[in-house]
């Protein structure tokens, strides 16, 4: 019965160790920063969840480590019977799986989930409307967000401004398929569910540029559908919305003026809506100040004249599958389209 | 049940007994598993009516007539009422008395000369009921 | 045991066995197989078949996320790859490879039996399982594959936003799976109640049956809902019905619920019978009992059970009300529990005992390795604010790769270097074996491991592309070139076991000193897998060698070896006592027409050619009737073809 002919293997100790010391040196010297981290919070809720993470991996190495020791000390006790020390001993043993399989997880696990569930969660859930100072409407589409802001005519898409240091509330709708707004460096992330309406609240401590995607399986072109969040002190946000609740500006050059009629004769009426004109389509996303956006497509080309023409000129190019046809335009029709656009600010 | 003969409610109570205190066979278990996993189909089937019946604003939606439960309702009962004499049958074939079985399985097909013991021999002539099995 | 000191009447016995349970050589008798042996070989090499699929689906995959704004594959191929590489790997490899492959093959063995308890439903399930992959691999391969993700959310996954037979090949695909799947699990459940060896009373059955037993049990009860759910999707789809349409009273989120009542219990029984593998390879490694056997299977039950209540935690950020959430979350943190005891036993096992670290044991310290990672970051996934920042990230695509491929698939590589003595009779290259291990460990490690990072960093999951200069190019790097080197760890096992099958030197019964029954029998077993019925006096079989001994002398009288036809001994579900003689069915051609004629019905239904779907309902009921005829006890059975029919 023990005829056995192979022999036992190496196994190279502390492989658990350098796993656990690999994580740290990653994060540790890639940083963990980047425009769309969790690890680089910038507002109360994220900055809980952060705190949150950093407490769970410290115990999760813990565990791993001890998980690891008694491999180790199976390895070094391969040729001796029972434990070290104690030797043969099934009562030790059992009672270390009870200690160690129930006891301490029921323990550690109680703590995490009053920790979490109970206490940090009333930080990360949906607001209160009563303690949010002002309301944002998003209604997600395939593949772009429209935002409003309630009480102004101001529609845009694919970028938020709000103000530093408020708590704003985030109401969210989709007009197709499930998204998921996802700003990480502001807060968790909130689905976009048909016929319901979430809530989230953004509430940024310091200014900057915050970019955020959407987090749930949308079709084609859901990995470019992302959005940025751009926290302004209040008089700059002020501002911006007095001129985003504006009609469009009025074209100023004949290629401009041009261009709005090619905008208007062309398929582009049915789908945009530029306020101040006839053109009224929901399909697609805004277009009245277009041009003060910093990129085209959800943050899929940087917003420029060149980029803009070509997007025009064959959409289905940088964002293909994507819901705009190809509207076929001619080299001057094209180039005054793109003048008139370029105005819209 | 109280019009039977002694005979035959004994046989049928041993039947009864025997179904229940014996192991069961490979196909019983079987069988078992199936009805269980048939009873999780239709348990969350009609866990999902209620599930959008009580989230929805109004119910029948918008357009959707009310169900017209009569003929379901009727034809459920039918299903219960023919249970009992099955389980009759059944305990009555585990006896083996064969006459109480086949008049059984008549009242639950409903086939009322059978059930009345007058079996119908070529040439149309009624038999008279058979005589009980010796066990 | 010895064989050749046998008397003339034992002599004649194990002939008449021979004769009685031989099945036809070729092809025939492949097709016509109902040897739970030969099954479980076909279940093998159609998984394998079915992991190298989804294998390079997932390489294309990570080749075309190396780097940023990549053009390998099309938004179009990318989403058709990386919902048939879920499809695939856990409807078509893990379940097939580990219940149908592992479960067919060694159960019977390990509890002493002849056979399943419903042989030719079990070469039913394989055919139907092999035409539902084909069916749902036609899809795939004519541009018209599942591309809605693999828990196909709705709407999405409506006619509205997916117009093409894709989903339908998905949701008519499973359904025809699922058939393959609850016939397999009813037949797993009544051979280990109602088959094990006089003696083997309910505790006494080896860890191994416990965790089929859970896994299957859970199977009974979880597929039910994906059925249903499945139902109301293509009721929607084919029949312009509204039950996901919120505008006509209907809820999109009834999917989730329904998909994710399955979708949890089904992680559990993906994982049980890896579980139930480790338990079979430590204690006989480790060389001694496994440490609080009773805790250990009472936790594998548990955690199938406690499994079915915990499904909202793939819904955390849907905006349910955090009551419900927070009950679903403390749902979540008591599964922790009955595994983590799994686990220190594993360990204490381990420790306590004088453990050989040859191939089959390394891959179970992987296992524990990763299976620790991967439940780490899934106890994270129950902190509820945590979730909802890494949920749909690359931080839970690491978190269920670990447990999936590091936890689940680990044991089964363990198992095939294990048993591949028993099965084929040779044994494999130890230090190629050794090697493969280290190749697959390090190339998972380095593919999944910075996935956690990465998902931290704000990548979420399902993502075709992704830009520059968010940090994310060289985690992607790390684990692209990682994916490679975990293939190649594959491939080298593959060739190991390839090469090992026609070269490797003879091993004998008993290679390794196992605990259960089949290492009582021959390498490999013949096809009556053991001339007397064992006896069993504790969970330790084959380390019982009074037991063992005395089965040797009933060998040489010729006794207890139900040599009539093909039959084999029932006993009691909790007790082990003898019941009855079971006559089990020769073989047959129904099961392969059963799977042949269903096919047709998903194909019609496919194609919404209704009524003709109907007819072929019928002919599937036809055959079954037929079925009926095929009497077990008759030795020789109406619809056989080939010698068998000869006696």
């Amino acid at each position: 019965m023990r005829s056995s002919t192979v022999t036992g293997g190496r196994r190279p100790r502390g492989a658990g160790v350098v796993a656990g010391l690999v994580v740290v040196a990653v994060l540790a010297s890639t940083g963990c920063g980047g425009d769309q981290s969790a690890l680089d919070p910038a507002s109360g809720p994220a900055r809980t969840i952060a705190g949150l993470w950093w407490w769970m991996l410290g115990g999760a190495l813990v565990v791993f480590a001890g998980a690891v020791g008694l491999l180790v000390l199976a390895w070094r006790g391969r040729r001796a019977d029972g434990f070290p020390l104690f030797g043969r001993n099934e009562k030790l043993a059992t009672s270390l799986v009870v200690a160690f399989g129930v006891a301490i997880p029921l323990i550690t696990l109680t703590v995490l989930f009053t920790a979490s569930n109970v206490v940090l969660i009333s930080k990360t859930d949906a607001p209160d409307p009563s303690s949010t100072a002002m309301t944002i409407e998003v209604v997600g589409h395939q593949w772009f967000w429209e935002v409003r802001y309630p009480g102004t005519p101001a529609v845009t898409a694919n970028e938020l401004h709000i103000p530093v240091g408020t708590r704003v509330e985030l109401e969210l709708r989709t007009a197709d398929v499930i998204h998921s707004f996802w700003v990480p460096r502001l807060n968790r992330k909130a689905d976009l569910i048909p016929g319901r309406t979430n809530r989230i609240l953004l509430d940024a401590d310091r200014p900057g540029v915050y970019r955020g995607q959407c987090a749930e399986f949308c079709g084609l072109q859901h990995a470019h559908m992302g959005f940025y969040v751009f926290a302004d002190s209040p008089a700059r946000f002020r501002a911006w919305l007095a001129a985003q609740s504006r009609p469009r500006s009025t074209p100023a050059t004949p290629a401009g003026r041009r261009g709005e009629q090619v905008f208007l004769a062309q398929a582009c009426a049915s789908c945009h809506t530029i306020r101040g004109t006839s053109a009224s389509g929901t399909v697609g996303p805004d277009l009245t100040h277009v041009a003060s956006r910093t990129t085209l497509g959800a943050l899929t080309v940087p917003n420029n004249p060149g980029q803009l023409a070509a997007w025009v000129a064959d959409p289905q190019h940088a964002k293909p599958g994507n819901l705009m046809p190809v509207v076929p335009l001619q080299g001057a029709q094209l180039a005054d389209l793109v003048a008139y656009l370029e105005g819209l600010d | 049940m109280s019009g039977l003969p002694a005979a035959e409610r004994a046989g049928i109570r041993r039947g009864a007994n025997r179904a229940l205190r014996e192991p069961w066979s490979n196909g019983m278990w079987g069988m078992a598993l199936f009805l269980a996993s048939e009873a999780a189909l239709f348990g969350v089937l009609i866990a999902s009516y209620f599930y959008l019946r009580f989230d929805a604003e109004r119910w029948p939606p918008a357009g959707v007539a009310e169900p017209r439960v009569l003929v379901p309702l009727l034809l459920l009962a039918l299903l219960l009422a023919t249970g009992v004499p099955m389980v009759l049958a059944a305990a009555s074939a585990r006896s083996g008395l064969r006459g109480a079985t086949v008049r059984w399985l008549a009242v639950a097909l409903g086939d009322r000369p059978l059930a009345r013991g007058r079996a119908r021999a070529p040439g149309g002539v009624p038999r008279a009921r058979p005589p009980p099995l010796p066990r | 045991m010895a064989v050749d000191v046998l008397s003339p009447d034992a002599r004649r016995s194990v002939d008449r066995l021979e004769r009685v349970w031989r099945e036809p050589s070729g092809l025939v008798g492949w097709l016509t197989t109902t040897d739970h042996k030969r099954i479980g070989i076909l279940y093998f090499f159609t998984s394998l078949a079915f992991l190298g699929a989804g294998g390079v689906e997932a390489l294309l995959i990570r080749t075309q996320l190396i780097g940023p704004d990549q053009d390998v594959v099309s938004p179009e191929t990318f989403s058709q790859l990386m919902t048939m590489h879920g499809v695939t790997m856990i409807f078509l490899f893990v379940i097939p490879m580990s219940i149908g492959a592992f479960g067919n093959y060694l159960l019977p063995l390990m509890i002493g039996a002849r056979d399943m308890a419903f042989p030719r439903l079990n070469a039913v399930s394989y055919w139907i399982y092999l035409a539902a992959g084909l069916f749902l691999y036609t899809g795939l391969f004519t541009g018209n594959g599942p591309d809605a993700g693999w828990f196909d959310y709705v709407p999405l996954a409506s006619r509205e936003f997916s117009p093409g037979p894709n989903i339908d090949f998905y949701a008519l695909g499973l359904v025809f799976a699922s058939v393959a799947t609850t016939a397999s699990a009813v037949n797993v459940i009544v051979t280990i109640l109602r088959l094990r060896a006089p003696g083997m009373a309910i505790n006494r059955m080896p860890l191994f049956c416990y965790a089929m037993l859970a896994a299957n049990g859970a199977l009974v009860f979880a597929l039910p809902p994906l059925s249903a759910g499945l139902l109301l999707l293509e009721l929607d789809r084919l029949l312009g019905m509204r039950f996901f349409d919120v505008a006509a009273g209907g809820d999109t989120l009834l999917w989730q619920h329904l998909f994710w009542i399955f979708g949890h219990p089904e992680v559990y029984i993906i994982v049980l019978p890896a579980f139930g593998i480790a338990t079979s390879i430590i204690p006989t490694f480790a060389r001694r009992r496994m440490v609080a056997f009773p805790l250990v299977a009472l936790s594998e039950l548990l955690v199938a059970f406690i499994g079915f209540g915990v499904w909202a935690h793939h819904m955390f950020a849907v905006g349910l009300p955090t009551v419900n959430a927070v009950y679903y979350a403390a749902a979540s943190l008591v599964i922790v529990i009955p595994s983590a005891v799994q686990l220190f036993a594993w360990l204490t096992t381990l420790v306590t005992g004088t453990p050989r670290f040859a191939t089959p044991l390394l891959w179970i310290v992987g296992f524990i390795v990763f299976f620790i990672v991967g439940g780490l970051s899934g106890i994270m996934f129950a902190a509820i604010p945590f979730d909802q920042q890494a949920t749909d990230t690359y931080f839970v695509v690491a978190h269920f790769h670990f447990v999936i491929f590091g936890a689940a698939v680990f044991p089964l590589f363990g198992g095939m270097y294990y048993w591949f003595p028993k099965v084929t009779g040779r044994m494999y290259h130890e230090g190629v074996g050794k090697a493969s291990f280290w190749l697959t460990f390090a190339g998972t490690a380095v593919t999944f491991f910075p996935m956690h990072v990465v998902g931290l960093l704000g990548m979420p999951r399902r993502n075709y592309t992704y830009p520059s200069g968010l940090g994310w190019g060289p985690y992607n790097l790390i684990e692209s070139l990682g994916s490679y080197l975990l293939a190649a760890g594959l491939l080298l096992v593959m060739a190991n076991l390839a090469v090992s099958r026609f070269r490797g030197a003879p091993a004998g019964n008993d290679p390794w000193g196992g605990d259960t029954l089949e290492w009582v029998t021959t390498s490999p077993p013949p096809a009556y897998n053991f001339a007397v019925t064992p006896t069993v006096s504790s969970a330790y079989a084959a380390w019982d060698t009074e037991d063992r001994e005395r089965d040797a002398r009933r060998l040489q009288r010729g006794e207890r070896t139900l040599d009539g036809s093909h039959e084999t001994q029932a006993t009691s579900v909790l007790d082990g006592d003898p019941e009855e003689i079971l006559h089990m069915p020769a073989g047959s051609w129904l099961p392969i027409l059963v799977a042949v004629v269903l096919a047709a019905v998903f194909a019609m239904l496919l194609t919404q050619h209704f009524v003709v779907a109907g007819v072929f309902a019928l002919g599937v009921a036809a055959v079954v009737a037929v079925w009926h005829l095929e009497e077990p006890e008759d030795p020789e059975p109406a619809f056989v073809l080939g010698e068998r029919g000869k006696r």
